[in-house]
């Protein structure tokens, strides 16, 4: 839910609220300034009607007239009660409407002529009901204007004032710590995204630069491990060279060797993906894939061989793409190692060249630990492996993904057919 | 026996590393390769040593902690020297390896490198330098054109046939005959990394079964040995 559409409707409420309770009074005060108002005509009706009847003695008014709001009952003077006023609501019958309607009666006694009698007087007066849809219509209408305005306002308050939020929000959203544009957060009038885009700026800059240094960390230590690497191996070298070297002596060695080099591997293999990571690369040379894949397939001629593995090679188009020579060709090595190691016994693959995409498709290798499906969103990612092989780093298709970002290329996995399909997008 | 057409014995190499270690395994390897060398351990004391000896070849580290070796390429451009260069370097840079070949360097190894591998950059260097016109090597009785990926005999008219990586792992072993190849080093020479070690040895196994097979066929006199599974030494019989 949208902040905007929360606190509107959260205000809604409390307006809702608000409006109940003043409906209720307005309605009760409403109806007592009515009640007084009808009390005071009954009692001016009475004071008139008995100062006409003292001068006019002979006024006929003990009959019951239904043309006139008022009835004398004669009483005893027992019943008299001296200055007795009594008002009541009361139903009477109008046969007009078919239906009782509400009226005041004001009941007192009243000493005439030496008569003592009982007065009842009636008024017509407001209905509840009327009253009731009167303020349901006003206030109700009052409200209705009231959420329409505040619909509409807050629309353009929304595209307005929040204009800038939301370009903030998209700037953050595209940013990333390896392209090294510190983004321009917009200048509002307002106070509080002010303060928001100067704290992200501050946040932003000060990770920058946490980024770079590690960045850095990672590529000079890489780099100072080269020259002890260099030793070690150099002088294990020298060391097999050693004459009367015992078997035993061998097997160390050869253990001794085999870390060495998974250390120089993954070394190489840090150094190369910090180096495409601070761009040290040109990505404004031809390239030649179908001359890639070509050189490429010697190497994995062996593993070929090895697992019987049927090639198909469909070069649609022979047109350089741009791109960097050099990272290109690992990338595809990468991929085509890929397809080779972590094929079947009797297996295919499939490499097509497009003018806009390289496909490679293989058939997957099936273990007890490897089933077919692979885990998309991880494949891609450093150190994961689905197989056990201790010789690889789970680096390879990272760096494929990697080069393909740098190159503005899309690298994208899937499945089609049992086989395992990867297809880079080169426009 | 070893009739090689260049000799080492003559080469003069300028050794430039200032990690101690690296140093002395950087003399051994001349020494046992047969070289005249000279040590340096920082900017002053090679260009120094520049100024007063000639050398077929200098080994330069760019890393030095009096300077950048990239100085001594514009000392030695500067006086007109046609040096052969190889810059040993930690920094696997593009930028690093032109700029070094643009002041003049003739190769650029990256750390950790193999001993073969050097071995094999200083005689490209030195056969570049001293026998432009004849680039044929001989080791025992074979008889190797490099430009041609040729291997004979002594029967001339028949070439002994080599499949290219074949090929490449006999030059390979030829050109280190002094020393054991380790397996990994042959291996990675060959294939890179796109293959995995343990696969690759496998492949190197088979590979250099049928060296040994087609050289013995075409009569050689030369012995592929594997010490303990470890490395490879060729050998004239």
């Amino acid at each position: 839910m949208k902040l905007l559409t929360y606190t509107s409707r959260l205000q809604l409420i409390f307006l809702l609220a608000i409006f109940a309770i003043f409906s209720v009074l307005f309605y009760l005060i409403l109806s007592w300034m009515v009640l007084q108002n009808v009390d005071e005509v009954l009692f001016n009706r009475k004071i008139n009607l008995l100062a006409y009847l003292n001068q006019k003695p002979d006024a006929p008014f003990k009959g019951d007239n239904p043309l006139d709001d008022f009835t004398f009952y004669a009483v005893e003077e027992s019943e008299f009660q001296e200055k007795h006023e009594l008002y009541k609501d009361t139903l009477i019958y109008e046969p007009v409407d078919d239906e009782l309607d509400e009226y005041r009666k004001l009941t007192t006694y009243v000493r005439l002529h030496g008569d003592f009698y009982r007065l009842e007087i009636v008024k017509p007066h407001l209905e509840g009901e009327e009253m009731i849809a009167t303020i349901a219509i006003t206030l109700g209408g009052l409200f209705l204007v009231l959420t329409i305005s505040f619909y509409f306002s807050q629309r353009i308050i929304s595209r307005n004032i929040w204009k800038p939020f939301f370009s903030l929000l998209e700037q953050l959203r595209q940013f990333r710590f390896d392209t090294q544009k510190i983004p321009q957060f917009p200048k509002t009038s307002i106070d509080e995204f002010n303060k928001l885009s100067e704290s992200l700026h501050e946040l932003v800059q000060k990770n920058t630069v946490v980024f770079n240094s590690q960045k850095q960390f990672i590529e000079n230590a890489s780099h100072e491990m080269q020259t002890p690497l260099s030793v070690i191996q150099v002088r294990l070298e020298e060391l097999i060279g050693q004459a009367g070297l015992t078997k035993e002596q061998s097997r160390i060695i050869e253990g001794i060797i085999h870390s060495t080099q998974r250390l120089k591997k993954l070394n190489k293999t840090l150094l190369l993906l910090s180096k495409i990571e601070n761009r040290q690369f040109l990505f404004d040379e031809k390239v030649d894939l179908s001359e890639i894949i070509d050189q490429s397939m010697e190497y994995f001629e062996e593993l070929k061989e090895g697992k019987n593995i049927s090639l198909t090679i469909n070069i649609k188009s022979k047109i350089p793409i741009k791109g960097n020579i050099s990272l290109t060709e690992i990338l595809v090595q990468n991929l085509l190692k890929n397809a080779f190691v972590h094929n079947e016994a009797n297996g295919r693959v499939t490499i097509n060249l497009e003018s806009d995409k390289l496909t490679i498709m293989n058939t997957g290798e099936r273990t007890e630990y490897n089933n077919q499906s692979l885990d998309r969103d991880r494949l891609f990612s450093r150190f994961y492996k689905k197989s056990r092989n201790p010789d690889t780093w789970g680096l390879g298709l990272a760096i494929a993904l990697k080069i393909a970002e740098t190159s503005s290329w899309e690298l994208h996995y899937r499945e089609e057919s049992g086989q395992h399909v990867f297809e880079v997008n080169f426009r | 026996m070893c009739q090689l057409k260049y000799q080492n014995k003559h080469m003069k190499l300028l050794i430039v590393e200032d990690n101690q270690e690296l140093l002395h395994s950087l003399e051994d390897f001349a020494s046992k390769e047969g070289f005249i060398y000279d040590s340096a351990a920082g900017l002053t004391d090679a260009i120094d040593r520049i100024a007063l000896f000639e050398y077929d070849c200098i080994i330069l580290d760019i890393n030095l902690p009096d300077g950048s070796g990239f100085d001594l390429l514009k000392t030695l451009y500067f006086k007109g020297k046609t040096n052969g260069v190889i810059i040993l370097s930690a920094r696997d840079s593009l930028d690093d390896k032109l700029k070094g070949l643009e002041l003049g360097a003739d190769d650029y190894l990256t750390k950790p490198f193999y001993f073969s591998e050097l071995n094999a950059r200083i005689k490209a260097v030195i056969r570049r330098k001293q026998f432009k016109t004849n680039k044929i090597v001989n080791f025992a009785n074979l008889i190797i054109e490099p430009d041609q990926y040729l291997v004979w005999t002594e029967d001339l008219e028949n070439p002994i046939s080599l499949t290219k990586k074949e090929y490449a792992i006999l030059t390979h072993l030829i050109n280190n005959h002094k020393r054991v190849i380790s397996k990994v080093s042959l291996a990675e020479y060959i294939w890179g990394d796109f293959v995995d070690e343990a696969q690759s040895f496998d492949f190197l196994f088979s590979q250099i079964r049928n060296l040994k097979r087609k050289l013995k066929n075409a009569g050689a006199n030369v012995e592929i040995t594997n010490i303990y599974g470890v490395g490879y030494q060729i050998k004239s019989r």
